[in-house]
């Protein structure tokens, strides 16, 4: 009874670890799913740890499901003899494994085998990808090229809008993504379609990039500029049209005229009325202040005065005295409003006699001080008529005052005769106001204005100033052919003719490119990571779904042994968790088998296998949907992706900063120091090729983009000491490289004397194409001709000593038309994650050198 | 009390009053009249001979005046925005020379020494070759009853003479013209020296501060000298021209003063007369040669300052429309009367790129 429990317990203990393990494997295979649809440039930027954490994870559960298949596969008597234990203690095993074997020996055998499988399977990795040919290399390269074109939604195939529908479907799309790479490796058609469409792609890319660049930068640059080009020519329009109506009233013989002859009747008219005012005043004098002669204040300030004046005791002087003072009090007699008494009275005329009543003495004073202050102020004297005042300066000065109140000035010694002076005067007052007018125009303008006054629409298109105006608005997307009038679009076109950038799309995936992904060449990293990329993540998401398969059929055999029940409600919950969301998958309306099978039929078509393989992945591609569209929001699989996941440390601004070394007990730390343990593995089966990266990789594009040839050079002593032309023959023609131009060195006689004696012999060129001849000879000779050519080149030795120095390693040099010059660009390293950049966002770190002097 | 005693103590009163006020004044005119004349008095180079009257006041319209000699010249001074120089270059002076306060503002003239005396010569603005006309010393007696009181006079001596020369000079024109009024054309050099000794300085080449001569590239044939001054934008400004032969044309050269007509031409126009031909002719006509432009009205063409016959018909053209109106599409100008084609949308949408089986 006993044991039947310990049976049971086992057994749900057995079926709980196979759900944990289950479990953890659907994690995986989601996560990395989940992971791998991502865009490179997050998988190798703030995904980074991440990724790596979910590869040691993956490493370490396989490991896991790997070393419990191997042990258990193992028979139960072999842990015996390590463990020296007597085979016969323990009969009623039917594996006939002891006590001791099973629990001690089993277990750490266990552990050790799967301690040693986390780190093997890295190194096996790595020996994979290192000794993947570098026609696979690119092959692998196309892949990534295209599933981040694809996840971009850059790419289409023509007849085939299936694959565009999915990935334009969130739903369907990360399955795909982070599937296609494998799909787009292995297949011989599909990598074909994309190699055969590259350089189409890569133009298309560059083109969005071009054209994206132009709408963001250059368009609102354009724009601005006719609103400020507007504006201007408004306020130029306005400007001149005022400046022509002022400089015409300047300039206006009749207006002059007409002013003068307004100016001269005024003149008269004043005079005149002056005249008219002075003698109608006089006439009135003699009644002047009539009722004040009675007024008690003055009668009494009078008879004050002249009882003073009277005294006895007053004496000739005193009464002089008197009559001032009298004199001074009328003529500064003021009413309160502030009007003036308006009298002059001389002390002379001042009467202080007793002949007649005070009334009458007053009212002569007043008649006579009046008349002669009217003189005083109407500046006329008592002698003069109106004929002389008409005449006289009195009457010019008015004429003077007159104009100058319309502000014509002349001068003090004018002449009523001096029309010349009245002419130049009215002339000076218009001078100078059409200028001040434009003058405003001038400042008011952004650009300062032109000189030129009448320019119409034409001209003034044209001028200097607009042309600098639109240099400093449009800044670096000007060019010549800009003008206020030439539409957007042939300006984009023209703009667009003139951008030379060079696509990295095209560089890594050229044909001669090949050569770069030899170890030292300049895309050996690349050429890693694609196959990693292109490799790994499909492999781990088919293995741990095998895995799960196993661990049933595993499970299943087990359970059949032992209890038919469990084994029935086992199966039931497996074709419950996962045959019937396949099932579902595999019959449904969108199920990628039917699609791939259209697929292979018109792509797939280089061999069986081809056809088979990309079949087989559409039946790939509906079991993982299954899985995936079912659990993808599990909360287990959420609980070990907040365990894997880990942020890119990052420094207060954002920019990420070096990984902090695992701790010294870490899994990673045991997994590092396992791998550079066991790395001797691969050497010592002949796997494995390490070479030194090159100081330099010199990449030479032609003018039409197109990958001249890779060089690797290796720098002693700032001088060139090797030169590297990684077979180079490979895929593309030694006229190219002639055309290059590199070659003209003592040496080259000889080699183009091998080269033309040869050139009919059918075996030379067999030779050729294998490399044999480049191998033995040619490729040496311009391998030792390139280095002292180099280093005869001062300049260009230069460059690659300063590029060495600042640890640049990568030089592309782009050929200007048909000359020997170059303009010159620095890449760092050269990753996968620039794949991405240059889709997606479209900024690869190019640098170019500013008067570059490197000549080949 | 004084009724009673009356008359005689009211002729006392009224007497006394007379004696301590005086008389009434009454300065009133019989009659007011304009105490300046006014007339319409053109400047004094116009003619004012009747024969003229109709076309003077034609002209007068247009910024213009009529000499007595028949010369068209331009109405006033200031038209030219510059100062307008007669050059002397022969003893035989224009009739309206000596009524030229309201045209020019002085004369200029070329002097060399020719065997060892100053003449007043013939030449280019280079000073290459020259011809000598008449004897420094003769200026007086030639320009003497014609010179205005407002007259500056620019010498010109040849160039590259030495400064005990230039003093030469300077003493030989002292008896000739008044001092403060003449101004010398002098290497930059000599300006100090010229100016010590009480006459203005010009200098040969560019400079500060000093009006100077300009280029031989800056004249014209009715422009025979150019003077410029730098202004405060450091922009060089016509300051001065001098003119022998062409004196409207000259002024216009310096600034377009001629006023647009004030008619308009018609066709079926039946007046022909000078005036209405002045009145019609467009600002580009060449007003000295009035009767071909008379001639030429009636076939409904003119003369242009630069000797062109046109139509009015084309004049009137050019007139209502602008150039971008008249040129045809075809016109490598055309472009620039258009305005820019929007036709780049501003949301960039990226092109996918189609990847094609290519034939096996």
């Amino acid at each position: 009874m006993s044991t039947r429990v310990s049976g049971q317990v086992k057994i749900l203990l057995l079926l709980g670890l196979f759900v944990v393990y289950v479990c953890l494997e659907l994690s995986l295979n989601l996560l990395l799913i989940d992971m791998y649809a991502k865009p490179l440039q997050d998988v190798f930027g703030e995904y980074q740890l991440t990724a790596e954490r979910l590869e040691l994870f993956g490493r370490t559960l396989s490991g896991f499901g790997l070393a419990l298949g191997f042990i258990s596969f193992v028979p139960g008597h072999i842990f015996n003899f390590l463990g020296g234990a007597n085979p016969a203690t323990q009969t009623g095993d039917e594996h006939g494994i002891s006590k001791q074997g099973k629990w001690l020996f089993r277990p750490v055998a266990f552990v050790l085998l799967w301690a040693l499988i986390i780190p093997f399977l890295r190194i096996a990795i790595d020996a994979t990808v290192d000794n993947t040919s570098n026609e696979k290399k690119l092959s692998a390269v196309r892949a990534i090229v295209y599933k981040e074109a694809y996840l971009a939604e850059s790419v289409t195939i023509e007849g085939f809008p299936e694959f565009d529908e999915i990935v334009s479907d969130a739903d369907r799309k990360d399955l795909v993504v982070a599937l296609i790479p494998s799909l787009a490796f292995f297949s011989g058609g599909f990598n074909h379609l994309i190699e055969s469409n590259l350089q189409n792609m890569a133009d298309v890319f560059l083109l969005n990039r071009q054209e994206e660049t132009f709408s963001k930068e250059a368009l609102p640059r354009i724009r601005k500029f006719d609103g400020i080009y507007k504006s201007e020519w408004g306020s130029y329009q306005k400007a001149s049209l005022e400046y022509t109506q002022a400089s015409r009233r300047e300039n206006n013989f009749a207006l002059i005229e007409q002013e003068r002859t307004e100016l001269l009747n005024k003149a008269n008219e004043r005079i005149n009325q002056h005249w008219r005012t002075f003698s109608d005043e006089l006439l009135k004098a003699d009644d002047f202040r009539r009722d004040y002669a009675e007024n008690e204040d003055i009668v009494k300030v009078y008879r004050d005065i002249r009882g003073k004046y009277q005294s006895s005791k007053c004496d000739r002087q005193c009464r002089d005295f008197y009559k001032a003072e009298f004199a001074k009090y009328l003529n500064n007699l003021t009413f309160e409003s502030g009007e003036r008494f308006g009298v002059y009275l001389t002390p002379a005329d001042a009467n202080l006699t007793k002949l007649l009543k005070s009334k009458y003495q007053l009212m002569g004073m007043f008649t006579r001080g009046r008349r002669a202050y009217l003189y005083q102020a109407y500046g006329i004297s008592e002698e003069m008529e109106y004929e002389q005042y008409s005449q006289s300066q009195v009457a010019t000065n008015l004429a003077i005052a007159l104009f100058k109140e319309q502000d014509v000035h002349v001068p003090k010694d004018w002449t009523m005769q001096d029309m010349r002076a009245l002419r130049q005067a009215i002339t000076k007052k218009y001078q100078g106001r059409a200028e001040a007018l434009w003058v405003t125009y001038q400042n008011g303008s952004s650009f300062g204005g032109v000189p030129e006054k009448t320019l119409d629409r034409v001209d003034f298109a044209r001028l200097h100033e607009i042309k600098v105006l639109s240099k400093i608005v449009l800044g670096p997307y000007y060019m010549d052919d800009f003008t206020p009038s030439i539409a957007e679009s042939r300006y984009k076109k023209m703009w667009l003719d003139s951008q030379d950038n060079i696509s990295f799309i095209q560089m890594v995936t050229s044909t001669a490119a090949t050569a770069a992904f030899a170890p030292g060449g300049s895309m050996f990293q690349l050429g890693k990571d694609a196959v990693k990329l292109a490799v790994i993540p499909p492999v781990s998401i088919a293995a741990s779904l095998l895995a799960i398969l196993l661990l049933f059929i595993k499970l299943g055999m087990y359970l059949w042994a032992r209890n038919k029940v469990y084994l029935v409600v086992a199966m039931g919950l497996g074709v419950f968790a996962f045959g019937i969301p396949v099932g579902k998958s595999v019959m449904g309306e969108n199920s990628y088998h039917g699609m791939m099978v259209a697929f292979a039929e018109e792509f797939s078509d280089v061999d069986t296998f081809d056809k088979t393989f990309t079949v087989g992945f559409g039946y790939v591609l509906d079991l993982e949907n299954g899985i995936f569209k079912t659990y993808r929001d599990l909360p287990v699989v959420d609980a070990v992706a907040s365990v894997v996941y880990q942020k890119l440390p990052r420094d207060e601004n954002g920019e990420p900063i070096d990984l902090p070394p695992p701790s010294d007990f870490s899994l990673r730390a045991y997994d590092n120091f396992a791998y550079s343990l066991l790395g001797f593995a691969p050497d010592m089966l002949g796997m494995g090729e390490v070479t030194a990266p090159f100081n330099t990789n010199i990449t030479l594009l032609k003018q039409d983009m197109n990958v001249g040839a890779y060089l690797g050079v290796r720098l002693e002593d700032k001088k060139v000491a090797q030169v590297s032309m990684p077979n180079f023959m490979q895929g593309t023609d030694i006229g190219l490289i002639a055309e290059q131009r590199l070659f003209y060195q003592p040496d080259w006689q000889a080699l183009a004397l091998e080269y033309i004696s040869n050139v009919d012999d059918p075996s030379y060129w067999l030779q050729l194409a294998q490399g044999d001849i480049a191998k033995e000879s040619v490729m040496q000779r311009l391998e030792r001709n390139m280095a002292s050519y180099l280093n005869d080149t001062p300049s260009t030795l230069a460059l690659l000593n300063n590029l060495n120095e600042r640890g640049q390693s990568n030089l592309i040099l782009l050929e200007l038309e048909h000359s020997k010059k170059y303009r010159c660009f620095v890449l760092g390293t050269v990753t996968a994650q620039m794949i991405s950049e240059s889709i997606e966002s479209n900024n690869i770190a190019y640098e170019e050198l500013p008067n570059c002097k490197a000549r080949l | 009390m004084i009724s009673r005693h009356s008359p005689l103590l009211f002729v006392l009163a009224v007497f006394s009053v007379l004696f301590v006020s005086g008389c009434a004044v009454d300065k009133r005119p019989e009659a007011y009249s304009n105490a300046i004349v006014i007339n319409s008095a053109f400047p004094a180079h116009g003619s004012a001979q009747a024969q003229y009257a109709g076309v003077q006041t034609a002209l007068l319209s247009r910024n213009l005046l009529m000499a007595d000699n028949g010369d068209v010249l331009p109405v006033m001074k200031g038209m030219c925005e510059a100062d307008m120089l007669y050059r002397v270059t022969s003893s035989n002076l224009p009739p309206y020379i000596g009524q030229h306060q309201d045209l020019f503002a002085g004369f200029y003239l070329d002097v060399a020494l020719v065997k060892g005396s100053w003449q007043v010569v013939s030449t280019d603005n280079d000073f290459e070759s020259f011809s000598s006309e008449f004897d420094l010393a003769l200026l007086a007696s030639v320009l003497s009853p014609r010179v205005m009181p407002s007259d500056v006079f620019t010498i010109r001596p040849q160039p590259n003479i030495s400064a005990k020369t230039l003093t030469d000079l300077m003493t030989a024109v002292q008896s000739v013209l008044p001092v403060t009024r003449t101004r010398f054309v002098v290497a930059n050099k000599f300006a100090k020296q010229v100016e010590q000794a009480g006459y203005g300085a010009v200098l040969e080449y560019a400079g500060a501060g000093h009006v100077y001569l300009g280029e031989t590239l800056s004249t014209s044939a009715a422009q025979d000298r150019t003077f410029f001054a730098i202004d405060y934008n450091t922009n060089a400004k016509l300051a001065a021209f001098a003119v022998s032969q062409q004196p409207l044309m000259g002024c216009v050269q310096a600034h377009n003063f001629i006023l647009p007509p004030s008619k308009v031409y018609k066709r079926n126009a039946k007046k022909s007369d000078l005036p209405s031909v002045v009145n019609v002719l467009p600002g580009n006509a060449d007003f000295n040669q009035l009767n071909e432009q008379q001639r030429l009205f009636a076939l409904g063409q003119y003369l242009t300052i630069n000797g062109d016959v046109l139509k009015y018909s084309t004049y009137q053209k050019m007139q209502a429309s602008s150039r971008c109106s008249r040129l045809t599409p075809s016109d490598p100008l055309f472009k620039y009367c258009e305005d820019r084609k929007q036709d780049v949308s501003a949301d960039f949408k990226r092109r996918k790129a189609t990847m094609r089986k290519q034939g096996n």
